[in-house]
């Protein structure tokens, strides 16, 4: 039996073998997926804005961690390591950075959505995690599953 | 007592943007009464229940004195009994919309708050500037978790207004919802001293 664990905005989890990891309804957030595939030690992060220097100094606290990719990154790989996988195995996917509706931006900005794929491939490279696949941008949302045990990743769109 | 009298300014400008829509359709509508609400992000509506759920969601942005967002969400079922009165025409499926049926949701948006926003704007003094209207249709997660990326960077509660409508004899009923920036949040609980 499978176990089928929601993986909230701006939450990130680590689990093992016979798991399901899932995020529903992304939009601009961006998941981050890193696998070990020796110890079948998987983690799904589920972030919703590019980068914690962004993060006022007064409200960098112990939940704003999680709410941009690349402070979830970090704290998910440090997780992982401690649960006993191994960082030389590790590899990750992305999924998610569409940009859902066009007047929340102007025209020659960025959309939030290329940002946060922009900061997690930025903070996956500096921490040499190789990036597999990835399912980004666009204006759709997104679901994603993540199973520990075969290491597959479903992506699943409703439009 | 503030918190009162900016109801009291929510209701007469959710009426009035229930009589510009009902003028645009010709039929009655019925709305209730604004609630108004801080809530913490992850209560959102379309992010606590359900968020796969699909929903059209019409959007507006204001800036100027206060900035929110000013939506207004209906079911797939909504949406296509709405446009059978708006284009005249049979709309097979939603997924599929044309530019002109997109283009009438989007007139939804523009009227809907163009009404609510000059009355506030009246009994407030204020100058709220209101965007085109953009109109998206998915995951209501998605489209959510969207709006609050751009939104607000750094909060964790939102103001939440939320007026439910619907149009009398058809099966059209929806949601109007405001969420402003903690900013906004500030400058409207400031304006109500003023009232």
């Amino acid at each position: 039996m499978k176990t089928t664990l929601a993986v909230q905005m701006a939450e990130n989890k680590v689990a093992k073998g016979t798991v399901i990891l899932k995020s529903t309804g992304i939009g601009s957030c961006v998941v981050i997926t890193i696998y070990d595939p020796v110890s079948k030690i998987g983690g799904m992060a589920h972030a919703m804005l590019p980068t914690i220097e962004d993060g006022l100094p007064e409200l960098k606290k112990a939940a704003d961690v999680y709410k941009f990719a690349d402070s979830t990154i970090d704290n998910m790989v440090s997780k992982m390591i401690a649960t006993g996988a191994k960082k030389n195995n590790f590899r990750a996917k992305l999924i998610g950075g569409a940009q859902m509706f066009k007047i929340l931006i102007d025209e020659n900005q960025k959309s939030i959505g290329d940002e946060n794929v922009e900061s997690a491939k930025k903070k996956l490279s500096e921490l040499n995690i190789p990036i597999e696949s990835e399912d980004i941008g666009g204006n759709i949302g997104r679901t994603v599953e993540f199973d520990l045990e075969s290491g597959i990743i479903s992506v699943s769109t409703k439009i | 007592m503030q918190a009162d009298a900016f109801k009291e300014m929510l209701n007469i400008a959710a009426a009035r943007a229930s009589m510009a829509l009902s003028k645009l359709i010709g039929r009655k509508i019925q709305v209730n009464a604004p609630v108004m609400d801080l809530i913490p992000i992850h209560e959102m509506p379309g992010l606590a229940k359900n968020p796969e759920e699909i929903k059209t969601i019409i959007l507006v942005k204001t800036t100027g004195d206060i900035s929110a967002c000013l939506i207004v969400m209906l079911s797939p079922e909504s949406t296509v009994n709405l446009l059978k009165i708006l284009v005249d025409q049979n709309i097979e499926h939603i997924e599929v919309l044309n530019d002109l049926e997109k283009s009438a949701l989007r007139e939804i948006g523009n009227i809907l708050t163009g009404a609510a926003i000059s009355v506030l704007n009246d009994m407030m003094g204020t100058n709220i500037i209101q965007s085109v209207s953009d109109v998206a249709i998915d995951m209501q997660g998605s489209l959510f978790n969207s709006l609050l990326s751009e939104m607000g960077k750094n909060n964790d509660n939102t103001l939440e207004f939320d007026a439910e409508f619907s149009v009398e004899n058809e099966t059209i009923n929806g949601h109007i919802y405001g969420l402003f920036t903690p900013e906004s949040t500030r400058t409207v609980l400031k304006l109500l001293e003023n009232i």
